[in-house]
């Protein structure tokens, strides 16, 4: 597919690595010459130095000949200008980042008229990220599949579990909930299980599991199952001002501290039920004034990467039980190997995922090639759920009977609307959608490249 | 240093020359030529046997940055060049190892220059694989893995067309690597065959035909007859005159007629120069050689042929290079300085580069006599990012000392320094003229041993554009 990327930043640099490592067609336009140098030097696309926005830029870059524009400059109003033009120009598709509160709200007025077939705004779903992990801290990641009715999550293995040392094969013999254990990331390698793999502790599992069935599995494990009632965030940007009505709604007790007066008092009007502290969160006095030790979860949502994980640690020697750390470099995860049970959000994958996902979804008109993806295990492993269809092979056979490729494991199958966790006796049918795990790289275009 | 990929593409890259070998070998045992099949055989065993190894080891891939990328084309092309030497040495039709290795290298970097006396005696075999090295390195044999092999995949590839595409900037054609370098090799192979079909139409044999087009497209300008193209008759030149206009432009244009961008091909500043230089300096040599030629239309034929195959840097010749005036002469030195459009399979500096320097120079003289005016230097409508101006103006210092140090290293063996020089600029231009032609007292295979080494090297630097070659000679390239 055709695509042109308006804003070569951080957002624009992540989605044309990806989309160039799935065989696309990237143009990226700037207007910053050394930013798209930069990019023309690493990664296998066109680039063109210009305004985005501008009709003969667009020109040269072939919009009117293209499949996709994603328009992902710092500017909301460019890169609406951007899609306005690209669609008068001819092409059919486009996404456009808008960040700001005020027009994210019109946008559902807006949405037909400027012709945008998707708008993005990555705080936004670090917000929704952010909540929905609040509602079951055990969870260091959850992501979605089959229209919300499975979910892949993240767990860590501490101390005491009832899953250290355990072999898979006896699991259901101990747990009562069913649920498989479809990756496992041990000292930053990943692997995928079979019946014989034995877990231990400091292991970062990924667990499938029908949506309904969630909470049992955190009782079964002797996790914390009860929500984040009292939440300290740290940094009253754009993403706690998304994050405070959905908390409010929910009837949590919010303490947020922030440095800039005039952007504490906006929130203390805006949020009346909000307690506002107008003061340094990194200054670890200041955090334990309010009472850190006492908080269910802490939030560290700042601007500055470092400055969140410093209050991270902190938050964790305080024994605070639940973290969300903010990270806009994920590359600093990887350092941070050791903190395992911390839940890092980047609104900046977030939102590159997000939008390779509908790239995904524009590909298939039909066949069985991916619905959606995710990315397990700091990118890995993955996860793929593709339709089945006529043309898939081994239909209705027994799975025990079906020979994969090694690697490849099949998670979860949505049968008519009934999640599956699949065993050796169940079957594929036509029209079901199934999920499959597998390590990153593999290629895997359509369902039958798994079989052996 | 990313040594194991630099290892496994020269591995990939020797096994394409053991490919490109087959044909020859083919014809030297259709025609039952003992020594042809022996030189080849030898050739393609050794070939294959250093390249598969290195080829097929596996070794985790990493990306590879820009010094990799000029030392793998530079390692590249030295390494094809010697083995590409042993079906000459081999087969016996080149006695000495050195002059083996000069005719090869000649042939890859599309220079063109012979070192065998007498050419239409040499075995068919032979002379095929002179003209395949012609077109292979007309347009770049890593180019031409980039287009067939998926290493195009792996981040870094972008500086391996860099270091080989002949012109100050590099640019693709369409976003993916993979589908320009096809597209260049589709254009490339397209106009082969086009120029085949109109020269065997004409009544010339297929084997001539086969190897007048190899040499023609590539811009390298070898010949299977003695006297060049003179005996060939109008037709065949003419034909020949119009490949060699077309590959001394840019194949981006080419893409633009296919893309249907006429606009750019208008914009193209470098275009207007390239008609301008060619008409020039053939109305001069008109009026020059007026009264030589028995008619109008013979004198515009010679006149235009002799101009487009130099400033091509093919050197093919239509008539005998006494003809011409010492004048005429002194003007396509010039020529074979600028070459022809950068983009296109010919040598030289490339007209963009003298475009460039022209503008860099002519706003030294604006900022001195306005001391604080601000200029931009212009070209095809875009604005030349000042980094690219100051390495053009780097390439030139080194081509011109490369020319005087040449000419100073040839005048041991009694050359004067002109001679000397002209060869040089011959070399470093991948023209080929002088050297074969009988402007020279002396060949090249009576040259002593330091002479024709420096000769092999201008005509790497030539081909790839001085940096890439240098860059395998710098200390701080071996560091890590």
């Amino acid at each position: 597919m055709k695509i042109v990327i308006v804003g070569a930043g951080k957002i624009g640099y992540s989605l044309a690595e990806e989309l160039a490592n799935e065989d696309h067609d990237i143009t990226v336009v700037d207007v910053d010459k050394e930013k798209v140098k930069m990019l023309s030097d690493t990664l296998d696309v066109m680039t063109l130095c210009g305004n985005g926005a501008a009709i003969s830029t667009q020109r040269e870059a072939n919009v009117d000949d293209s499949d996709l524009l994603i328009a992902v400059t710092a500017q909301d109003e460019l890169n609406m200008l951007a899609c306005i033009v690209a669609r008068k120009l001819g092409c059919k598709n486009t996404i456009a980042r808008v960040r700001n509160r005020e027009y994210t709200e019109q946008l559902y007025v807006l949405k037909s008229e400027l012709g945008l077939s998707m708008t993005i705004n990555p705080e936004m779903l670090a917000a929704k990220e952010i909540y929905r992990l609040l509602q079951i801290p055990a969870f260091i990641k959850r992501d979605t599949f089959a229209e919300g009715k499975a979910e892949i999550v993240e767990l860590f293995i501490g101390e005491n579990s009832p899953l250290d040392g355990l072999r898979l094969a006896d699991m259901h013999s101990r747990i009562r909930v069913h649920v498989l254990v479809c990756a496992v990331l041990r000292d930053e390698k990943v692997f995928i299980p079979d019946g014989n793999f034995v877990l231990c502790r400091g292991d970062k599992i990924y667990v499938t599991a029908p949506a309904a069935a969630l909470v049992e599995l955190t009782h079964e494990l002797h996790l914390r199952s009860k929500k984040s009632k009292n939440v300290l965030i740290v940094g009253g940007g754009r993403i706690a001002e998304y994050l405070a009505p959905m908390l409010i709604k929910s009837g949590s007790s919010i303490k947020l501290i922030e440095m800039k007066r005039s952007r504490c008092e906006y929130l203390a009007e805006k949020y009346p039920e909000m307690s506002v502290i107008c003061s340094d969160g990194s200054s670890q006095s200041v955090l334990k004034m309010h009472n850190i030790r006492h908080m269910d979860a802490v939030l560290p949502l700042t601007n500055m990467d470092e400055e969140n994980i410093i209050i991270g640690m902190f938050a964790r020697k305080m024994g605070v039980p639940q973290l969300l750390t903010k990270i806009n470099r994920l590359e600093y995860g990887e350092i941070l190997g050791d903190r395992g049970a911390d839940s890092l959000i980047s609104p900046k994958s977030l939102s590159t995922h997000a939008i390779i996902r509908y790239v995904r979804a524009m590909e298939n008109t039909g066949g069985s090639a991916v619905l959606t993806i995710h990315k397990l295990a700091d990118g890995s492993a993955e996860a793929l759920e593709f339709a089945v269809t006529d043309a898939t092979q081994h239909l209705h056979e027994k799975l025990m009977d079906i020979r994969l490729k090694p690697g490849i494991l099949i998670a979860c199958i949505n049968h008519m609307g009934k999640i599956i966790i699949p065993g050796g006796q169940d079957t594929l049918c036509s029209g079901d959608t199934v999920v499959i795990v597998t390590t990153a790289g593999r290629d895997i275009l359509d369902l039958n490249d798994i079989f052996a | 240093m990313n040594f194991n990929t630099i290892r496994k593409t020269v591995g990939i890259i020797l096994c394409i020359e053991a490919a490109f070998m087959l044909p020859s070998l083919l014809l030297g045992i259709a025609d039952g030529d003992a020594a042809a099949i022996k030189g080849f055989g030898i050739a393609i065993g050794a070939v294959l046997a250093v390249g598969l190894p290195c080829g097929l080891i596996r070794s985790k891939d990493a990306p590879i940055g820009a010094r990799d990328g000029f030392v793998t084309v530079a390692m590249a092309w030295i390494i094809i060049s010697l083995f590409g030497a042993i079906p000459f040495y081999a087969s016996g039709v080149i006695p000495s190892i050195s002059n083996a290795v000069f005719e090869t290298i000649s042939g890859f970097t599309t220079t063109g220059a012979t070192i065998i006396e007498d050419v239409e005696a040499a075995p068919r075999a032979i002379l095929l694989w002179r003209s395949v090295t012609n077109w292979i390195g007309g347009m770049g044999v890593l180019v031409f893995l980039l287009a067939i092999a998926p290493v195009a995949r792996e981040s870094g590839s972008m500086f391996l067309l860099r270091a080989e595409f002949p012109g100050p900037m590099a640019a693709k054609l369409v976003p993916r690597l993979r589908q320009s370098a096809k597209l260049l090799y589709e254009i490339y192979i397209f106009m082969t065959l086009v120029q085949i079909v109109l020269l065997c139409l004409g009544g010339i044999p297929l084997f001539d035909s086969l190897n007048i087009s190899l040499c023609t497209v590539s811009t390298g300008g070898f010949s299977i007859r003695n006297d060049s193209m003179a005996s060939y008759g109008a037709y065949a030149q003419n034909i020949t005159l119009v490949f060699m206009t077309l590959c001394s432009m840019s194949f981006s244009l080419f893409y633009c007629v296919v893309a249907r961008e006429f606009l750019r091909i208008r914009r193209s500043h470098e275009l207007r120069v390239f008609v301008a230089l060619v008409l020039g300096v053939a109305v001069l040599m008109g009026i020059d050689s007026f009264g030589k030629f028995s008619g109008f239309g013979e004198g515009v034929h010679h006149t235009l042929f002799q101009v487009i195959s130099i400033i091509s840097t093919t050197c093919y010749v239509s008539i005998d290079a006494g003809f011409w005036s010492p004048f005429v002469w002194a003007m396509l030195t010039v020529l074979m300085i600028t070459g022809p459009m950068s983009g296109s399979t010919g040598g030289g500096m490339k007209l963009s580069r003298v475009i460039i320097l022209a503008k860099s120079t002519y706003r030294a003289i604006a900022k001195t006599v306005t001391p604080n005016s601000v200029h931009l230097i212009h070209l095809d409508g875009e604005i030349v990012e000042e980094e690219t101006v100051s390495l053009v103006g780097s390439f030139a210092i080194a081509y011109f000392m490369a020319v005087v140090l040449t000419g100073v290293v040839l005048s041991i063996n009694g050359l004067s320094i002109g001679d000397g020089m002209l060869a040089a600029i011959s070399g470093l231009g991948n023209v080929g003229y002088g050297i074969d032609s009988n402007t020279f007292t002396m060949g090249v295979s009576n040259l002593n041993i330091l002479s024709k080494a420096v000769l092999c090297f201008d005509m790497f630097l030539g081909r790839l554009e001085v940096f890439p070659m240098l860059i395998l000679f710098a200390p701080a390239t071996w560091k890590n």
